[in-house]
């Protein structure tokens, strides 16, 4: 008789590996869309043979553990990958949003504004006395100002959009690590006991880890028990097993009072800038574009601004002006003010000028209102090489924009080069962890024949010991 | 490789994207008619066309500014072209009256037209354009003559930009024409106005020797006029030849920025027929991948 029950054991146990099975092919069939899921195998091993009469007597099967198809290498270069990834794409976002600053369609761009001056100076040459030409050439001057201060004021609106997203991608970073922790106490308390895989929370923790790559320079390790620790920027740590260290941004008064991105003291320690250090990943671009390309574009704006006011005024000034100020020279005709290191954002004209076109001074001598000499004075500064000694106003400014676009065609073939090798590494992550439909199908198809056997065994062991209780009868 | 279902849906997002990516640039460069929307477009291009519209606006200025110099010239030329027709009418008249044939009355007569040439020549010498004393100098709003035949203006000459670091002289220095200098009152010669007044004194004091002395004197201003008329006419011959210019430099810098700019309407248009072709096989294929799984033949 305990022969008999232990066919009934044998098929029992493989009627419970039967619907391991099918849960586990519906587990990877509910979660084959989901992002990062890695499918599950029921990892079945036959159980040791008993020995009777000399015979080995196969003892059945049982279900060791459920596995998570997964390639832990694949994983580490597809976190490296994102990392540079990350960085060229956000570097790509960045550009493109400045390069609209100096879009060719614009009609108001410093370099027509430019033009529109130099004609509206040819025009008052033309005609010194006309009140009405006087009017458009104030005007004139007051939209090269306003054209200045627009890219000033464009560049700053992008540093401080950048500025407000490494904030927000700084907290985001920070919410994966204490996630990641949470994650790490979990898993270690799930996979006490042996055979036991807590494959769906290290497939969620692998999606953080992945998505803290696409931002950070990360790179991290597993522990003996399962747990992973993260170290960031300057190999400072970000997750201890459960521990998660505080990733925070601060103002800096030196820069402006843009972020800096601060890593809490290791037990009670000073906090520690991380901001020199931080290399790849979205931040690491962000704070170049912020801090390098914004900069140097700035810093080329207000050249171009205080050149074209300064070599202006200094002609300006030995001018003579109409009616009021026909006898009046010494006045310029732009207002230099504000920060002494930003001209461009405050770039105005001169209260004079602004009060009454009699100020504008195109005359050499006083009292003669047809004379143009100094408007003509003026416009031939237009083709001077003013700016370093080398180039004109126009063709700085188009060196200037010719260095946007080319910056951004770069940028795209880095993210472009960058997208396909995650691209790639993805599909091999895919080929390893990925559900097939098909294949779970096939699955189900096997697990349902096999609990169908199962019963069989059973109900057969069943009638066997229907005839073997019905021999006693 | 094993094949996920992710994967290929993966694969169909991908193209479904690349091509609707193709098409829509196809359909912005055909809806906008240009190539270059953005400085990324082109870089090169765009910068380069920084300078080219510069430069079309500035020679279109130039146009603009030659067409005003010419009209100035043109009336400073009408205002020489009458001095002179009254130059050489008050010549005739000097002539006429100087011989014995005329008595002091016939004088006298002819001394009343005198005065009205002479009043004529003032107002000529007056003339304006734009509001603007053309023989003023840069005293433009001031006139060049008082009726005593006194020069207003000043020797400031009027120079505009004509094209790329070309300046030029655009009116005439006129105290040259109305006032005798230094050397030419050295040698006798006086002012335009004052050698007509000694013309209308000589016929009022019926003194044939003034008469005769005003006809040299108003050769002398013929002469002067003649030499102003053909200065004015070739500064107007040179700003013909920078408008000429400016015009061709307009249409070659046009030219060039629509070679980098503009798109070609054909080829545009077909370039959106075939991106429009990739989509719609893309979006076919797509759905012929994503169809077929085991589980439509586990009935």
């Amino acid at each position: 008789m305990s022969g008999l029950f232990r066919t009934l054991n044998i098929g029992s146990e493989s009627l419970s590996v039967s619907r391991m099975g099918v849960d586990t092919a519906g587990h990877n069939i509910a979660n084959a869309q989901v992002d990062g899921y890695s499918r599950q195998r029921v990892n079945v091993k036959a159980r040791p043979p008993h020995e009777k009469g000399g015979v080995l007597l196969g003892a059945g099967a049982y279900a060791e553990s459920i596995d998570r198809a997964h390639d832990q290498w694949n994983e580490k270069q597809l976190n490296r990958a994102s990392q540079s990834a990350g960085a060229a794409s956000a570097r790509l976002t960045a550009l493109k949003s400045i390069e609209g600053l100096f879009s060719p369609d614009l009609q108001a761009g410093v370099d027509m504004e430019m033009t529109k001056f130099f004609n509206a100076t040819q025009d008052l040459a033309n005609f010194p006395d006309d009140v009405t030409i006087r009017t458009s050439f104030r005007e004139a001057a007051r939209s090269l100002a306003q054209s200045f201060q627009r890219v000033e004021n464009g560049l700053d609106r992008e540093r401080l959009d950048l500025n407000q997203k490494i904030a927000f991608e700084v907290s985001s970073l920070d919410d994966s690590m204490k996630q990641i922790a949470r994650l790490n106490a979990q898993i270690r308390e799930h996979e006490v006991l042996p055979g036991s895989h807590a494959n769906d929370l290290r497939d969620e923790r692998d999606g953080l880890l992945r998505e803290m790559s696409r931002k950070l320079d990360i790179h991290y390790y597993e522990d003996q028990h399962g747990m992973v620790c993260v170290r960031g920027p300057g190999d400072s740590m970000l997750v201890d097993g459960v521990m998660a260290t505080h990733l925070y941004v601060e103002p800096n008064k030196d820069k402006g009072g843009l972020f800096d991105v601060m890593i809490e003291g290791a037990e009670g320690g000073m906090d520690v800038n991380l901001s020199g250090q931080v290399s790849n990943g979205e931040i690491a671009a962000m704070m170049d574009v912020r801090d390098k390309v914004i900069t140097v574009l700035s810093a080329k704006n207000n050249q171009l601004a205080m050149t074209v006011a300064t070599s202006i005024n200094d002609v300006h000034r030995e001018g003579f002006g109409s009616n009021s100020f026909k006898d009046v020279a010494g006045r310029n005709l732009f207002k230099i003010g504000g920060d002494p290191n930003r001209p461009a954002a405050s770039l105005t004209l001169d209260d004079a000028v602004e009060a009454s076109t009699d100020a504008i001074s195109f005359a050499s001598t006083p009292m003669a209102s047809g004379d143009n000499v100094v408007g003509n004075r003026i416009l031939a500064l237009k083709d001077q090489k003013l700016l370093d000694g080398r180039t004109s106003f126009h063709q700085f400014y188009s060196d200037m924009v010719g260095g946007v676009g080319t910056e951004v065609v770069r940028a795209e073939h880095v993210q472009e080069a960058e997208e396909v090798m995650v691209k790639d590494l993805q599909n091999r992550r895919e080929a390893v962890s990925g559900v097939s439909l098909d294949e779970e199908a096939t699955n189900l198809m096997r697990w349902q024949a096999n609990f169908a056997a199962s019963s069989k065994l059973i109900t057969t062991v069943d009638e066997m010991l229907d005839t073997v209780l019905a021999m006693k009868r | 490789m094993r094949v996920t279902d992710r994967h290929r849906y993966d694969i169909v997002g991908t193209r479904v994207e690349a091509s609707k990516e193709l098409n829509a640039k196809a359909l912005e460069t055909l809806s906008t008619l240009k190539k270059v929307n953005r400085v990324s477009d082109n870089p090169n291009g765009v910068a380069g066309g920084i300078h080219l519209k510069d430069r079309i606006s500035s020679n279109e200025q130039y146009q603009k500014t030659i067409e005003f110099s010419k009209g100035m010239l043109e009336r400073t030329e009408t205002a020489l072209a009458g001095i002179q027709d009254n130059m050489i009418r008050l010549k005739e008249l000097a002539i006429g009256m100087a011989s014995d044939t005329y008595d002091h009355p016939s004088r006298l007569a002819a001394a009343e037209e005198v005065r009205e040439i002479l009043k004529e020549v003032v107002q000529l010498g007056n003339t304006t354009f734009n509001n603007r004393y053309v023989f003023s100098g840069f005293r433009s709003q001031t006139p060049s003559l008082s009726m005593d035949g006194k020069y207003l203006g000043d020797d400031g000459a009027l120079v505009l930009q004509i094209g790329e670091n070309q300046f030029q002289q655009v009116s005439v220095q006129a105290r040259e024409l109305f006032e005798a200098n230094v050397d030419e009152r050295a040698t006798g010669h006086a002012n335009m106005i004052d050698t007509v007044e000694q013309l209308l004194a000589g016929l009022t004091s019926n003194s044939k020797d003034s008469i005769r002395f005003a006809i040299g004197e108003l050769d002398f201003q013929l002469e002067k006029t003649a030499n102003f008329q053909a200065k004015v006419g070739s500064i107007v011959t040179g700003l013909n030849g920078a408008a000429e210019r400016a015009s061709r430099n307009v249409e070659l810098d046009k030219g060039t920025m629509s070679t980098v700019f503009d798109a070609d309407i054909f080829e545009a248009s077909s370039d959106f027929r075939r991106s429009e072709a990739v989509l719609q096989s893309t979006l076919l294929a797509s759905t012929k991948l994503l169809q077929p799984s085991l589980l439509n033949f586990l009935q």
